[in-house]
């Protein structure tokens, strides 16, 4: 099954131009309350191994669980039914392999987040004030890192599973009028196709990223 | 050392032994004035590299049966740099791969599509050789692993010397001439050569 991800770009320029003016807000005031870090030569290439480790690392658990949701003799392997498919968590792992990618950007360009309340949303914003503005990055991966991440946090409520999940192993990991939408009202091959469509995104976007970092 | 041109000249050599130009379409095949192509074959000519054959009103360029496969190498890596500036998203997982598999091959190569003109849903074939058969696992766990990460499906055949050299004995096409005639060799270039002369 074939999914072609990188497109052009659907934003449009004054779309742009908002996300850089929110993001240059954020950012500055993040740097004035000393929230994001500069990092020192040592720290750099630590921090960039580490993101482009587990950048990686997320992308393979993703393609797995890809591979035990759809694989009949993978279930067999794993002792499961045949029915058995987890292309939510196929998703998620795929975001967070972005999640970590753009991370990794960032320590490449000496930076690291400190401020861990609002992660996500702060790393979006990030990636525009210190890639996407000054035209580090094209468009188009922005747009994706954006459209991977409101898929992720339409299904999983990213800044409250994190929350939560540090609290305890609660029973309501994310929230269950979002969860329906997945687990009730979507049929098994769009849900396949789906998460097919993210884990793709995610490997070409991973891709993009060890290009600019290997340069 | 080889200049950019006699650079061109080679790696388009390498790559159609089969046909027979004259330094005119030849200056056309890799779009480089033709006074340029004309010193630089004599030069390489002198050195013994190429070879010129009469046929009627032109003189066929061949690579020579005595060139030293070091010039060629240099003409290999500069096959390699232009493969990778072409498709910098296959160098990011040839690294990986590299990486992952240590020292367990002493060969690697791409051959089929992706050395010609790849679709956009072309695999990447790649061939790999290993010393020995105890070796095959390795690099095999080390492809599959970066295939997980990888937007390009891989395709790879491994092979021992052995074998490969056996295949490529064989008349009918395979594998291993296929990548005898086609090919961007991406690690241990001179063990390649040392084969491609036992073949």
């Amino acid at each position: 099954m074939e999914v072609k991800i990188f497109i052009n770009c659907k934003m449009k320029p004054e779309e742009i131009r908002k996300r850089i003016e929110e993001a240059d807000t954020v950012i500055q005031n993040l740097l004035r309350e000393n929230k994001i870090s500069k990092l020192s030569e040592i720290e750099r290439i630590k921090y960039l191994n580490f993101y482009k480790k587990q950048a990686n690392l997320s992308l393979i658990a993703a393609d797995l669980l890809y591979n035990i949701s759809t694989e009949k003799l993978s279930k067999e392997f794993h002792k499961l039914e045949q029915n058995y498919e987890c292309y939510l968590w196929v998703i998620n792992s795929s975001y967070y392999s972005m999640f970590y990618a753009v991370h990794a950007l960032l320590a490449y360009k000496n930076t690291r987040i400190l401020e861990k309340q609002g992660i996500h949303k702060i790393t979006a914003h990030a990636l525009v004030y210190y890639c996407l503005k000054n035209d580090f990055i094209a468009k188009e991966l922005y747009e994706q890192f954006v459209e991977s991440q409101k898929e992720a946090a339409e299904l999983f409520n990213l800044e409250e599973f994190q929350k939560r999940a540090a609290e305890l192993a609660s029973k309501y990991f994310f929230e269950a009028d979002k969860r329906t939408k997945f687990t009730y009202e979507i049929g098994e091959e769009a849900k396949k196709q789906n998460a097919l469509t993210s884990l793709q995104r995610a490997k070409e976007f991973l891709n993009e990223i060890e290009k600019i970092i290997e340069k | 050392m080889a200049n950019k041109t006699q650079l061109k000249i080679l790696s388009y050599l390498i790559d159609n032994k089969e046909k027979l130009l004259g330094i005119r379409e030849l200056a056309k095949e890799i779009s480089t004035a033709y006074y340029l192509v004309q010193r630089n074959i004599h030069q390489l000519k002198e050195k013994n590299i190429i070879q010129l054959q009469k046929a009627g009103k032109t003189h066929i360029i061949t690579l020579s049966k005595e060139a030293n496969s070091y010039d060629l190498i240099e003409a290999e890596a500069f096959k390699r740099e232009l493969f990778f500036k072409k498709y910098p998203e296959i160098k990011v997982i040839l690294k990986k791969i590299i990486k992952q598999a240590g020292s367990c091959f002493f060969v690697m190569l791409v051959f089929g599509s992706y050395t010609k003109n790849p679709r956009k849903d072309s695999d990447l074939d790649l061939l790999i050789l290993v010393p020995d058969e105890k070796y095959s696992n390795p690099i095999n766990n080390a492809i599959s692993s970066v295939a997980r990460t990888s937007p390009i499906e891989i395709h790879e055949t491994i092979l021992t010397e052995e074998s490969f050299l056996s295949l490529s004995r064989k008349k009918e096409l395979n594998v291993a001439s296929e990548s005898l005639n086609n090919h961007i060799i991406i690690y241990g270039s001179e063990n390649f050569y040392k084969l491609q002369d036992e073949a």
